[in-house]
């Protein structure tokens, strides 16, 4: 994140700055070459509200590595028919085929300090148009469904695998597709354990469904940001992001409010078992054993090869789930789209002291009249404790973005 | 007469194609954004090089009047297409030793489907050729007597949180006037203006300088002040105590910008 963003993201006084453009189809589906910018139409405002979208990993309770991308609804004023279908000679669609499956994409930014620079400009949500409600009130609700929608409209049946292949491989078969590519422009596959699919003419399932199969297969997240494709392992990102100060740590707060806190115990997962087999993964942690008896998730891996890479992809999965992780789901600034889930930050926030004007004890040596307070608050996070984001939400509308994150052991 | 005016929308849109001398043609939406701040600029333009803008309608457009806002022009000048040449309005268009960054110009009608900027020289010398704001009006109508109440209110749309450490995070979307008219004379010829503006249910231009006052210097009075509004409140009128009928009644006006 370069310093001036982040200058703009941290002032208490924003001048926002969002876009919304579509490109629709031809008469002949074709998609035409450039956006079109619809927010403002010759100098009018458009939008009667933005919406808000979120992005999470670890989606499904009890489901690890389960990716979520969620829709966006906005509305806009269509007291002159603009959104309209493609009949009424006032519709932006006049003259093109129809409004379903138009793309539309939100670009966001900050205005700097001069109000002249645009800053930070990047697409924070892109999709395709799933259906136009338009109404009495003179408005029309837009429902846009991410590009997710689009690799689950079609079938694994239509590419025809045969054979052993790997997770790399099928990921990457999907995905570099023109049908997909006009969407989502491809990525090679990096699965954290590219293990080999049996008998691949045994998979069933929309393209988006086998993702993410294979996604907990292989311990790995199929993240899609926008059209920003990556198919990875479950990994924080090396460097922070971003380091949030919280109450008592900076002159200038980066956290409106804490939502939610978890000292660790939900998601903890001591033991992994591969049904049909006797394969297991298990702790040999005592205090974890004693801690958590019974915290047990099991896998269905038929179609995993060997069973070494079985082995493999539980061993990895206990890596990941068995010590307790500090989970917290906090408010923060709009952070457009320099935050991601598996993005490394940093938070920190200390609780208050009392009585006042005191020192924690330690801090001063015996007997030199200092006198000795303690800290309250129920949440208190001491250094720059490091985080792996899991979810955010962006809520374009109010500015404001939600985030939650477990903490990096 | 007095000052206001009303006009139709902007003839100047994304339905006019244009074609400058080096200003970037994607940009001419800076034009007719209803933001005086975001300017076209042109690019490699001096004193020696004149900056010429030329917009093509799609279809013929009446204009009685054009408003040209935050500019650095210093000389030049605009015409429009007869059919044959471009040619001086009624009353022509030119710049010898300008110092102004707003001005309006008003005119005998006329019809056309293009319309020539040339701007030669800049107020600092030698600058990029810049203009905020162009718009190509039609008259609605000009009322015959000043209101005798002008309120204006600029409304900020803010949406305030609240850090956790007390601290106010404010985030500003935008703000939009509010302009509130009395008006106690006015003339039939005045109420058929704001019945016909009423009817059309449509947005519009609202002046209140009217171009005349040149030395005007409230916000919402200065010659750059032009708002695309609409007019919110009720069609009403009242006849002066005492009569039944007459000549000259009141009316109230709440006009709200559409952009």
């Amino acid at each position: 994140m370069t310093t001036a963003i982040q200058d703009l993201i941290r002032e208490n006084a924003q001048r926002p700055v969002r876009k919304c453009y579509i490109k629709r189809k031809s008469i002949a589906g074709v998609y035409e070459t450039d956006w079109y910018r619809v927010d403002i139409i010759d100098g009018v405002s458009q939008v009667k509200t933005w919406g808000s979208v979120s992005l999470e990993i670890d989606a499904e309770q009890g489901r690890i590595g389960k990716f979520s991308l969620g829709n966006l609804t906005m509305a806009f004023r269509n007291d002159t028919g603009a959104f309209n279908n493609e009949n009424d000679a006032r519709s932006l669609w006049y003259g093109y085929l129809n409004r379903k499956y138009t793309k539309l994409k939100i670009e966001c930014g900050y205005l700097d300090e001069d109000n002249t620079t645009e800053v930070g400009m990047a697409v924070v949500f892109e999709g395709v148009i799933d259906y136009v409600k338009t109404s009495d009130d003179q408005t029309a609700s837009v429902r846009v469904l991410p590009y997710t929608s689009i690799l689950k409209a079609y079938d694994i049946s239509d590419l025809s695998l045969t054979g052993k292949k790997s997770i790399n491989t099928i990921v990457n078969a999907i995905m570099n597709q023109t049908k997909i590519t006009d969407f989502i422009p491809y990525v090679a596959s990096a699965a954290q354990e590219n293990v080999d699919i049996t008998d691949t003419s045994l998979i069933t399932g929309n393209y988006w469904k086998v993702l993410t199969d294979l996604a907990l297969k292989s311990a790995s997240i199929p993240l899609l940001n926008a059209s920003a494709w990556t198919f990875t392992g479950r990994t924080a990102s090396v460097s922070s992001v971003f380091d949030f100060e919280g109450r008592g740590y900076a002159a200038n707060s980066d956290i409106i409010a804490i939502s939610s806190y978890d000292d660790g115990d939900t998601k903890t997962v001591i033991r992994w078992l591969v049904t049909g087999t006797n394969l297991e993964a298990i702790t040999t942690d005592p205090v974890l054993l004693l801690k958590y008896l019974g915290n047990t998730e099991t896998l269905t891996l038929d179609d995993v090869d060997t069973t070494p890479q079985k082995q493999g992809i539980i061993d990895e999965l206990l890596a990941l789930w068995q010590y307790p992780k500090q989970v917290i789901e906090f408010k923060t600034r709009f952070f457009i789209n320099q935050i991601k889930p598996t993005d490394r930050v940093t938070i920190r926030i200390k609780g208050q002291y009392t009585p006042e004007n005191t020192l924690i004890w330690g801090g001063n040596a015996w007997g030199d009249g200092s006198v000795w307070g303690t800290r309250i608050g129920s949440i208190i996070l001491d250094s720059q404790t490091p985080f792996m984001v899991t979810k955010i939400s962006k809520n374009i509308s109010d500015w404001v973005t939600q985030i939650t994150a477990e903490e990096i052991l | 007469m007095s000052n206001i005016n009303f006009f139709k929308k902007n003839k100047l849109n994304s339905t006019v194609t244009p074609t400058f001398t080096s200003a970037n043609t994607a940009l001419m939406v800076n034009l007719y954004d209803n933001d005086t701040t975001s300017k076209l600029i042109s690019s490699g333009s001096n004193d020696a090089t004149p900056e010429v803008w030329q917009f093509d309608f799609a279809a013929s457009v009446m204009i009685d009047a054009i408003h040209i806002a935050n500019h650095n022009i210093k000389s030049g000048k605009i015409e429009y297409y007869n059919g044959a040449n471009y040619v001086d309005f009624s009353t022509p268009i030119a710049w010898t030793a300008n110092a102004a960054a707003d001005n309006y110009f008003s005119f005998t009608q006329i019809s056309t489907t293009s319309i020539k900027l040339t701007m030669n020289t800049t107020i600092v010398t030698n600058a990029q050729k810049s203009v905020g704001e162009l718009r190509f009006l039609e008259l609605l109508g000009t009322l015959s007597n000043n209101p005798s109440k002008f309120d204006i209110k600029f409304i900020e749309k803010t949406k305030e949180q609240v850090l956790d450490n007390g601290a106010s995070l404010s985030v500003f979307f935008g703000e939009n006037a509010e302009i509130k008219l009395k008006l106690d004379q006015c003339t039939q010829a005045d109420m058929d203006i704001l019945r016909t503006i009423k009817n059309t249910r449509a947005s519009f231009y609202v002046y209140p300088n009217g171009g005349s006052n040149l030395t005007a210097l409230q916000e919402g009075l200065r010659v750059r002040d032009m708002y695309f509004v609409n007019w919110t409140s009720d069609y009403t009128y009242k006849l002066p105590s005492g009569h039944l009928t007459g000549t000259i009644v009141g009316t109230d006006l709440t006009l709200k910008e559409a952009v």
